[in-house]
């Protein structure tokens, strides 16, 4: 088909084609109109009416005093669903009356002026899909000159921003948000561009961090602004800008000087590399927190901490003096005193030999002085061992404990016999211990049960042993739940004791007889205490009066369990 | 008879006296000098004035205590063989070892008893 060449209709060889609209406009009752049957319209507006219908750009073209309307297929879906459409042929204020009132006179002016106007993305809410709609247009009018040379139409192009501009918005919005987010975070945050570190975004947070305002910091190379900064952060700043990796600083030190006056404190820092659009870091974003309170509470806190390790070391180490000097105290006191008694004992021995035959009275005298001597030499002796407990405790060794009960009852033998007593003990542990402290410990446990005895009743001695497990070991708090130990029990028959006096009995000098009737210096317990302690262990009895007494000890398979501590 | 000189050094006149006594009571055929200073004890050694073949030696003494004294006759080729016994008023375990290590024969704390002492003696000077 020859398209340059008209066709039967020949009044509508200028709409010929034109899809939906050119076939509306032609079958269009166009007599009805004041512009009159296409026949008799102007040669203008059939050229510019050619070109409206056969373009694919949107169009709209109002022609006439009335502004009559003429739109293309690509204008159509504009008008949208339930709406203006087909407005074609109608009158533009009929059309368009909720916009009429800022189109109006934006026709009229074109129409009398003949000057074209060009809107960008122009909010023109109008009437479609059944409401009136948010729709933002770039159009433009132009002045349509008729056959006379006359503008006598307005011709529109313009196409829908809408989406645009509601992107737009959206990304104007979130960047707003996003402003307001660094504004009004109580973190300080500023961002760094290039090498010379120019200030793009700073919040106040980041401004009183610094004692500087926004206004100064903005625009500027940071460390003109606050250039006491630059020894100390210039190079993480280059290197998270060359590397691209984050850094991460905690309680980091600052000061700036705010008016000559030094101002510091502590921040958590985080360094992210800033990305420009294809994706290359050519800054750097800073987040500092204040932590300086914590960092102060903190530093106090362990300042006080360690004041007090002072303080206890110091106590500690006075303890440790005093105690040694009492033990040397008592050693030089026990020693000394020995000497002066043991000479009136040899002495009233000499005078007794001397005197051959004496009286009653003066034989009475002499024991009594002989038995008062004898007594305060044992006295001493006992102070003096208890006093060297502490001197030979770095001889610990492997002790067999059945071997020191053999060897007490070989010492005791005599003793024993004469009792009808029976020393039984089995299945005795190897312990790391002092040896000679072993021996004291069990002969004053085995004494004990030898002296305390039921009359008219043979003696009875057992020594058990067995490891403490895992909940035997709960059961004692004073004991290292990390280390292995043997709960050794020495049982007797003998007159026992009230329970209430279970504890006192370990003090020393403590005595629950009278001496005529039990002999002995209070310190036979005391002393295995002390020995217990020593070890890292405990001991404790339990009995009830005439029933018996067992001595519980709980001693460590190892010292080296106890190698901080300074006791063994 | 196996020792005829016998040297004690004590700086105790009163122990002096009972070691004496107890030494008459043994009844034993030996001649006893008594030295209240392990120095003076030393230097008599030294210059040939005094001849030992048993020493009892106290520990405890001013200026030179027993076991320096023991050391110091140790270190002489001669003397070393002299035995020497350590009567003591300490009951001491660590003492005792000291002692015997610097060469001591024996060493017997002081007894309270006069009985024992006489029985130390009869022992030593059989």
């Amino acid at each position: 088909m020859d398209l340059r060449r008209p066709k039967d209709n020949q009044f509508f060889h200028f709409i010929q084609g034109g899809g939906e609209m050119g076939a509306l406009t032609r079958s269009f009752d166009w007599s009805q109109t004041p512009i009159g049957p296409p026949e008799q319209w102007q040669q203008s507006l059939r050229t510019t009416l050619g070109i409206v219908l056969h373009s694919a750009f949107p169009m709209f073209l109002f022609w006439g005093e009335d502004l009559i309307c003429f739109y293309n297929d690509a204008f159509r879906p504009s008008l949208g669903a339930e709406g203006k459409h087909p407005a074609l042929g109608k009158k533009g204020e009929e059309v368009w009356p909720e916009i009429w009132d800022f189109i109006g006179p934006l026709l009229s002016k074109v129409m009398t002026s003949g000057e074209p106007v060009w809107f960008e993305d122009e909010l023109v809410p109008f009437f479609r899909n059944g409401r009136i709609e948010d729709i933002y247009w770039t159009f433009s009018y132009s002045p349509v000159y008729d056959d006379s040379g006359q503008v006598n139409g307005v011709f529109v192009t313009c196409t829908e921003t809408t989406q645009k501009v509601m992107i737009f918005n959206r990304l104007q919005e979130s960047e707003r948000r996003f402003q307001n987010l660094v504004a009004e975070a109580t973190v300080g945050i500023i961002v760094l561009i290039g090498k010379d570190m120019i200030v793009e975004i700073v919040n106040d947070a980041y401004g009183q961090l610094v004692g500087r305002s926004r206004e100064e910091l903005l625009g500027k190379p940071l460390f003109s602004v606050i250039p006491e900064t630059e020894p100390d952060f210039r190079n993480v700043l280059e290197e998270v800008r060359t590397t691209g990796e984050p850094i991460h600083l905690s309680e980091h030190p600052y000061f700036v000087l705010v008016n000559g006056e030094r101002k510091e404190g502590f921040l958590n820092l985080v360094y992210q590399p800033y990305r420009d659009d294809d994706g290359k870091v050519h800054g750097v974003m800073i987040l500092c927190h204040d932590v300086t309170p914590q960092v102060v509470a903190k530093l106090k806190m362990e300042e006080i901490v360690a004041e007090r390790t002072r303080e206890l070391a110091a106590a500690n180490r006075h303890l440790q003096r005093s105690n040694a000097e009492l033990a040397q105290f008592a050693y030089i006191a026990s020693h000394d005193l020995q000497e002066p008694v043991r000479k009136v004992a040899t002495f009233t021995q000499l005078l007794e030999a001397e005197l051959g035959g004496t009286t009653d009275r003066q034989r009475s005298y002499l024991d009594k002085i002989k038995n008062a001597s004898s007594r305060m030499l044992l006295l001493i002796r006992d102070v003096l061992t208890f006093s060297q407990l502490a001197r030979d405790s770095d001889l610990v060794t492997q002790v067999d404990l059945g071997v020191v009960l053999d060897n007490i009852v070989d010492d005791l033998e005599l003793l024993i016999d004469q009792k009808h007593a029976s020393v039984a003990y089995e299945g005795l542990p190897v312990v790391e211990a002092v040896p000679l402290q072993m021996a004291q410990l069990f002969g004053n446990l085995i004494s004990n049960a030898l002296k305390f005895t039921k009359s008219g009743v043979d003696p009875v001695i057992t020594v058990s042993a067995e490891k403490l497990d895992k909940a035997g070991l709960k059961s004692y708090p004073m004991l290292d739940a990390r280390c292995a130990y043997h709960h050794l029990q020495v049982s007797d028959n003998g007159i026992g004791f009230e329970q209430l006096y279970a504890e006192q009995i370990f003090e020393i000098f403590q005595r629950l007889h009278g001496k005529k009737d039990f002999e002995g210096t209070g310190i036979g317990l005391a002393m295995c205490k002390k020995i217990l302690q020593n070890h890292h262990g405990h001991i404790y009895a339990t009995s009830s009066e005439g029933q018996g007494a067992t001595f519980h000890i709980l001693i460590p398979e190892n010292q080296a369990c106890f190698a901080d501590s300074s006791t063994i | 008879m196996l020792y005829q000189n016998i040297l004690l050094i004590d700086d105790d006149e009163d122990d002096q006296e009972i070691f004496l006594t107890a030494l008459e009571t043994t009844r034993k055929p030996v001649r006893c000098t008594v030295l209240d200073s392990a120095r003076k004890a030393l230097n008599q050694i030294h210059r040939g004035e005094l001849e030992a073949d048993l020493i009892f030696l106290d520990l405890n003494m001013p200026l030179m205590n027993g076991q320096q004294f023991l050391a110091e006759i140790k270190k002489d080729e001669k003397l070393r063989k002299i035995p020497i016994i350590i009567l003591s008023t300490s009951s001491n375990a660590a003492t005792a070892m000291q002692v015997k290590q610097l060469g001591a024969c024996h060493f017997f704390t002081k007894p309270d008893r006069f009985e024992d002492l006489v029985a130390i003696l009869d022992e030593v000077l059989v």
